[in-house]
This record gives structure tokens, sequence and C-alpha cells, in this order.
């Protein structure tokens, strides 16, 4: 390996795992750590803009904007599975289904078996659509992707509101 | 049975969004700089929970009566759908 490689390797594990350490001792603030992460970020883009052979605007359209900040929004969304949704299910939602009460852990994670048995059909449906000469564009995915989470919300709050429904009803 | 399905419905955009954005991101960087944006997007999934803990702290309370869960989620709902409406206005401007 280059040696300038390992060594840039090694100071970056040290730094980060003494970044990593003096967070979880609480002597210094996460926001310091992700102050010069940010700039650092600020300035490979900078570098990017600068070397970019097609028009920068579009680069950074096309690589920034689209999937990055969906990402973002995505995220912070999906991440409310394991804290909103958690609290949602712990505080208004009976668990007890014939007798056997479900932990909440098991809930919020049936998401993923959802991922394994909907890939195929996704990838079943995605090439019949191609056989009808109907191509879906790596965008328009993306956009599908965050209008069903937009449904996935939809979904949680109807089921808010009967949860919400059902406890008056029972009062 | 609607927790379910949307569970269902977040599998379906977990599968659309997150595989698309990294096969973008190494389709259309430079190749000096792909490995860098692609640190850069991973940074910026790590910035999305920073987004989801405000979200998560606006959520109703045990104590607070005003908002409820069915509220909460609706305004999350509206809210994603004005956000893919903002994003689609440079989308017409994209030639893929």
């Amino acid at each position: 390996m280059d040696p300038v490689v390992s060594f840039v390797a090694v100071t970056l594990t040290i730094t980060l795992s003494l970044g990593v350490f003096l967070v979880m001792s609480n002597i210094v603030p996460i926001e310091i750590l992700v102050a010069p992460a940010i700039l650092l970020c600020a300035y490979f883009l900078l570098n990017v803009y600068r070397n970019a052979t097609e028009s920068t605007v579009k680069i950074f359209i096309k690589l920034m904007y689209f999937p990055m900040l969906i990402s973002v929004v995505f995220f912070a969304l999906y991440l409310q599975l394991y804290s909103s949704v958690t609290i949602f299910i712990l505080h208004d939602v009976n668990t007890v289904i014939m007798g056997w009460n479900i932990p909440i852990t098991w809930l919020t994670s049936i998401e993923p078996v959802f991922i394994i048995l909907m890939a195929p059909i996704s990838n079943r449906m995605l090439s019949y659509l191609e056989g009808k000469r109907l191509i879906i564009k790596p965008l328009n995915k993306i956009f599908i992707g965050i209008i069903t989470t937009a449904i996935t919300f939809f979904l949680l709050s109807i089921s808010a509101y009967i949860n919400d429904t059902l406890q008056v009803t029972h009062s | 049975v609607p927790y379910v399905l949307a569970n269902v419905f977040l599998a379906i955009s977990e599968l659309y969004t997150i595989p698309v954005s990294i096969l973008w991101i190494s389709a259309y960087a430079p190749p000096r700089f792909k490995s860098i944006l692609t640190g850069v997007y991973y940074f910026s999934i790590a910035m999305s929970g920073v987004l989801s803990s405000v979200i998560a702290k606006a959520s109703p309370s045990k104590h607070a009566t005003d908002l409820t869960f069915a509220h909460f989620y609706l305004y999350i709902a509206f809210g994603t759908l004005l956000f893919a409406g903002v994003m689609l206005l440079p989308r017409v401007f994209i030639k893929e």
C-alpha cells in the first residue's frame, strides 16, 4: 500500500476514535465535531465544482440536489419508525392479540421483512414494465419513493385516527 | 392493517430511494470524485438523523392534548408531498 495512503488512513482512524471518545465521555459536544465535517464537505464540493467539465450547475443539481436532499428527508422520515412511531405504539396501540402481547420492537422491525418480500416483486414489475416499453427513469423512481413515503404517513395517520376513535368509543 | 400497509409502502419507498440514489451518484459523479461524493452522500444520511430528532421532538407527548398522532402524521404526509412538489420543479430542466 502507498505509504501516504497508509499514513492518512491511520491518522483518520486515530482522529475518528479520539472524536468518538471525546463525544461519548461528554468532554466535547457533538456540534464541535460536526462543524469540521460540514466544512470538509463544503471544501470537497467546491473542489468538485471547480473541476467539473460539464455544466457545473447541472452537476450540482444531478448529484447533490436530488439524491442527497431527498435521502436526507427520506431517512429523517424513515427514522421516525424507531422514534415517534415507537412512542405512538407504546402509548396508544393495543399490542395484545388473542392474549399474546407482541413486543413493540417486533412491530417496528417488520419493515425489513417487507423489503425482502417486496424486492423481487418490484423487480418483476419493473421488468414487466420494461417489456411493455415503459421504462421508469432513475429520477422518477426517487420521486415514486418519496411519494410512497408520504402514503406511509397517510396510512399511519389513518391508523392513529382509528385508534383514537376506538379509544373514545371504549371510554 | 393500516400499520402493516404503512410498513409495506415504507419498504417500497426504501427500495426505490436508496439504491437508486447510490446508483445515481456512481453514474454521474466525475471519476476523480466518485468516492468523495459517496462519502458526502453518507454524511447527508448522518445529518438526516439530526432532522429526524427534530421531527421526533415535535411528536405529541402523553401530556399534550392539542396535537394527536393522527394530525402529526398527516402534517408529515402533507409536508412530504409539498417537498416532492418543490423537488419536482428543477426536474423539468434535467434531461436523463
